[in-house]
């Protein structure tokens, strides 16, 4: 038996969406100027499929995060690092979710036909999603979206994920592995026991540099010359970030300095993830009279320069 | 395919409608985008500038034309006559309704754009009755369009004088939804041994 959690306070409520208020508009201050639409693919995207994916395993992993392997073979077998599904959240104690929520793909199992996701518990689509039993099906729609491409002649590539914002990396960690590329992952995060990315590092043969709020390396001075540090010797050719705009940045700055170009992932709230309705606006300064660019088609990953 | 225009003014409509040429069966024109010429209020709620707009589209093509129209109109009878007046072939009703929705606590906006259309089922009330009350004023078929989930939902539409429904937001969560639907309205057909909505409309009244 686990001990039962008591439910945060209101107030407690309050200072955790202050947090995360004050946490978003740092970001948007340090992603301001930063992004562009990527040039076009080198490959035609995926198409993507709607598909009954079987719920194969669905655990709580890493403290605060659950982890869920959906069989969805034709996924598996097409989707491209970087790419996100849209996952259609069964209704729950009373609670019918009307619109599908976007995931990131942390990991593609094409021999199993399996995908994994990791989400957090953050709102009412995501404790809904937690009560799915594995077993149960789950409407996905995917793969969405551009992912991270690696620059032709890559031999040295440095991933960079913020908490659950890791699993948007992970897929250029995993074909890093098959491409022979040398993949370094920095997890950052606020506890060591909250980050994400150790064991898939050991799996894939990629170095794995954690770094933590509690530890005091997380910081962007500390974590900068670190990065300085490690790549002494030579710079990596390309830079993967994801999970925060400060992290952007860094990597922005980093990118300048090494004179090497840095892609970024973003994470938004969307209601169709296929660029029909419209509501992901991408943080990319446009001209005002022209529709701007959004996250689900031209995005997820953009270019990101200083 | 139906190819849907929209511009930020009532003669932006057809020069698109003339480069885009051959492409396309059908032009659906979204008439609900903020008229820049007149401060920023809908072209779809000012049935003057439905009708200028349209005209100039009619006079581009002879291929069918919907006028997609707004929630927020003052008399959405007026705007589907002047879209009828003007030589629309069909009008949809309705759009998405401009909101501004705010996450808890913090009061931050939720959507990037700050505003953003609402559609899906909690406006299928306010849209039935945009529906009826178009399909009373005009002779050409009214599409709706508003929230439709289920065979059910397009019925109500169709019982108010719908000729046709459209789905959108369903198909976000069940991109089936369309099928599913088309599915079981034949089957209600079947089951009540008539060939058409219609009649199966005509049927249940008569009851």
């Amino acid at each position: 038996m686990s001990p039962m959690k008591t439910p945060p306070t209101a107030a407690e409520t309050r200072a955790a969406l202050a947090r995360q208020a004050a946490f978003a508009a740092a970001d948007a201050a340090a992603l301001d100027g930063l992004l562009s639409v990527r040039p076009a693919e080198a490959g035609p995207r995926p198409e993507p499929i709607w598909d009954e994916a079987t719920v194969v395993n669905h655990e709580v992993v890493r403290e605060r995060y659950r982890r869920l392997t959906l069989s969805c073979g034709t996924i598996a077998a097409t989707a491209l690092a970087g790419q996100f599904l849209m996952i259609t959240v069964p209704p729950h104690g009373g609670e019918r979710i009307l619109l599908p929520r976007p995931m990131a793909i942390h990991r593609r199992n094409p021999e199993r036909g399996t995908i994994e996701v990791i989400y957090g518990v953050a709102g009412r689509g995501t404790t809904a999603l937690a009560a799915v039993k594995p077993g149960q099906r789950l409407l996905v729609t995917g793969p969405l979206g551009r992912g991270f491409e690696f620059p032709s002649g890559t031999r040295r590539a440095l991933m960079i994920g913020r908490g659950v914002g890791v699993c948007a990396v992970m897929g250029s960690v995993e074909d890093a592995a098959t491409r022979g590329i040398h993949a370094t992952l920095v997890a950052s995060g606020r506890t060591r026991g909250s980050l994400i990315g150790s064991a898939e590092c050991a799996e894939l043969g990629a170095r794995f540099i954690p770094v933590t709020d509690e530890e005091g390396t997380a910081d962007l001075p500390t974590l900068g010359a670190l990065l300085r540090r490690e790549f002494a010797a030579g710079p990596p050719d390309v830079v993967f970030v994801c999970g925060a705009g400060v992290l952007t940045r860094l990597a922005a700055e980093l990118g300048a300095e090494w004179d090497v170009p840095v892609q970024a992932s973003l994470e938004a709230h969307m209601a169709c993830g296929l660029g029909y309705c419209h509501g992901c606006a991408a943080p990319v300064r446009t001209d005002p009279a022209v529709e701007g660019p959004l996250v689900c088609v031209d995005g997820p990953v953009f270019d990101a320069a200083v | 395919m139906i190819i849907s225009v929209g511009a930020h003014r009532p003669n932006g409509y057809a020069p698109v409608v003339r480069d885009l040429g051959t492409a396309g069966d059908a032009f659906e024109l979204n008439v609900s985008c903020p008229n820049l010429d007149r401060d920023g209020t809908d072209i779809g709620s000012d049935p003057d500038a439905i009708e200028a707009a349209v005209a100039a589209v009619r006079l581009e093509t002879d291929k069918p034309l919907i006028v997609k129209l707004p929630v927020l109109a003052s008399s959405i009878a007026e705007c589907a006559q002047a879209a009828q007046a003007a030589g629309a072939d069909a009008v949809c009703v309705a759009n998405s309704i401009p909101a501004l929705p705010l996450e808890a606590y913090t009061r931050a906006p939720a959507i990037g754009n700050v505003i953003g259309g609402l559609s899906g089922p909690s406006i299928r009330p306010i849209v039935l009755r945009l529906v009826w009350l178009a399909a009373r004023s005009v002779d050409i078929p009214v599409i709706a369009c508003g929230g439709i989930e289920t065979a059910d939902d397009a019925l109500d539409y169709f019982s108010v004088g719908a000729s046709a429904v459209q789905v959108g937001t369903a198909s976000f969560a069940r991109p089936f939804a369309m099928v599913e639907i088309v599915r079981t309205l034949q089957q209600c057909c079947t089951d009540d041994r008539v060939t058409g909505i219609r009649d199966l409309i005509d049927l249940w009244r008569a009851q």
